[in-house]
């Protein structure tokens, strides 16, 4: 599978507080993948790494085939980056902080970005600390489809933007991805956002990624069990035994990744009897991914 | 294309402190001899103005190093410079790209020192035997300027912590090494240090000396 995002067992740690340990992740190119966590999960500085912003202490990160930090310049100049916070320079009218971006990117598509440019309806003269979040958001967004990127990392994109805002921005970046193939790599907490946009998904918890599966695996396979008469031990399972609740005399509630309708006929094999198979939504699978991930090994089953 | 657009946004959040310290450097001659504009020369009151205005030439050049190389990176440290370390470029060329429109900043002080001095240099008479020196001043105004920017660019741009490093270390040497050095009857390695650095060649020694602009 060509990559446009590779890390092999990334490990960085800063304090005591907080480490990405054993990371692993593999972007193909030409998706969109969403990066799912909880706040305070490490997406953020996951990405800081990728982008050559943080040094790690051990792993390799590849952007665009070039090796980070090695190679950091040529994997940035294919890469649009949108960061969790604005950061562009405050002191500059739109129109210059504009100009000065254009400069650093040969491949700047100027008809592109003035057609966001009238689409996101900004002021060319109001200065950048004037502009009002959602307005920041559009003219970030702006900047980084602008320079034609053949990856674009955006860190929580959307977070505090007001549905329509909302809305604009994810259309531009659908169309653009139409439009040019690129590869997106969207890290967000809000799991409904991503569930409509992605392909891809990789789910990180307390600086591990939990999993990593296309979108509609993930969708597909995450299933709410209603089991009866199910055995205390389990041996083998052909599905991946998520969680596992009592739910009145006999019966059980399961949450199970992996889930093919022929897997019924192993529930007569253990005598227990299948009621119920229930389809969970991205944000419950989400949920109940990051509840198994935190169990101690061994609990559920 | 590059290097333009970073003079620009440089000069768009530097150009009223620069504006101020031009001024200000700008006056330094005319102030001295301001009188002399008026009427007939009064050559020793002129000239110890002017070599008490002398004075006021390298503080006013660490003022312009500072200005410009501080100011340079504030508006990264606002948003913790990651726009910076976005860039597509190598590092150490985003800082030289950055240095050299500072260059450019330091040097329009310079430049209107040169002018003024230009000026009390056509207007005031000078007897025989003396002459006026604006090229030299200016020149020199400029190096010190440059001098001092430099110093000052290296600290903005570097690691808190290696700057943090630095100035302990300096400190150490000025408050602990003399009562060492008297100690061990050896010679104060602060005092060598600065005479190291004061004296010519040393980095410093153009801050140091006289600044006349007239002389024999």
């Amino acid at each position: 599978m060509d990559a446009a995002i590779t890390v092999r067992d990334l490990a960085y740690r800063v304090g005591k507080g907080f480490e990405i340990r054993d990371l692993s992740l593999t972007v193909p190119r030409g998706a969109v993948y969403g990066f799912l966590g909880p706040n305070g999960a490490g997406k953020t500085t996951t990405i800081r790494l990728l982008l050559g912003l943080l040094r790690a202490q051990a792993g390799q990160v590849t952007v665009l085939g070039h090796a980070v930090p090695r190679e950091v310049a040529r994997a940035l100049a294919g890469t649009g980056y949108v960061p969790e916070r604005p950061h562009l320079y405050q002191g500059l009218t739109v129109a210059e902080s504009i100009a000065y971006h254009r400069a650093f990117y040969p491949r700047w598509d100027q008809r592109w970005a003035d057609e966001l440019f009238r689409r996101f309806a900004l002021a060319a003269d109001r200065s950048l600390a004037r502009l009002s979040k959602g307005e920041m958001g559009k003219l970030m967004i702006l900047q980084a489809l602008g320079q034609c990127p053949e990856l674009l990392v955006l860190d929580e994109p959307t977070d505090g933007l007001d549905p329509v805002v909302r809305r604009e921005v994810l259309t531009a970046l659908l169309d653009f991805v139409a439009e040019r193939n690129a590869t997106v790599f969207i890290s967000s907490h809000l799991v409904h956002e991503l569930e409509r946009i992605c392909d891809w998904v990789g789910v990180m918890d307390h600086g591990r990624v939990v999993a990593e599966l296309p979108m509609q695996s993930f969708k597909n396979g995450i299933k709410r069990l209603r089991v009866q008469k199910a055995p205390a031990r389990l041996g083998d399972t052909p599905f991946v035994l998520l969680a596992r609740e009592p739910d009145g005399p006999l019966a059980e509630t399961w949450v199970v990744r992996g889930w093919q309708a022929p897997m019924t006929q192993w529930f007569e094999g253990v005598g227990a009897t299948l009621r119920d198979v229930i389809d969970l939504d991205l944000e419950e699978g989400f949920v109940e991914m990051l509840r198994t991930s935190r169990q101690p090994a061994g609990e559920v089953a | 294309m590059m290097f333009r657009a970073i003079l620009y946004v440089q000069w768009k959040w530097l150009r009223w402190p620069l504006l101020a310290v031009t001024l200000a450097v700008a006056a330094i001659p005319l102030v001295a001899a301001r009188s002399d504009f008026t009427g007939g020369t009064m050559l020793v009151p002129l000239l110890n103005r002017l070599e008490s205005a002398g004075i006021l030439y390298p503080i006013a050049a660490i003022i312009v190093g500072w200005v410009v190389a501080a100011g340079l990176w504030y508006p990264d440290r606002q948003g913790r410079r990651v726009y910076a370390m976005a860039m597509p470029v190598p590092r150490w060329q985003f800082v030289l790209l950055r240095y050299q429109a500072g260059l450019v900043l330091v040097l329009v002080p310079a430049l209107a020192l040169l002018l003024a001095t230009i000026l009390v240099a056509v207007t005031v008479q000078l007897p025989p035997g003396l002459h006026a020196y604006p090229g030299s001043v200016s020149l020199r105004f400029a190096l010190a300027s440059v001098v001092a920017y430099s110093m000052i660019f290296a600290m903005a741009a570097a690691d808190s912590t290696v700057v943090a490093g630095v100035v302990a270390a300096l400190v150490i040497l000025m408050l602990v090494a003399p009562g060492v050095a008297e100690i061990a009857g050896a010679r104060d390695p602060a005092e060598t240090l600065l005479s190291l650095l004061f004296s010519p060649p040393g980095p410093f020694a153009i801050f140091a000396g006289r600044w006349m602009l007239f002389d024999v």
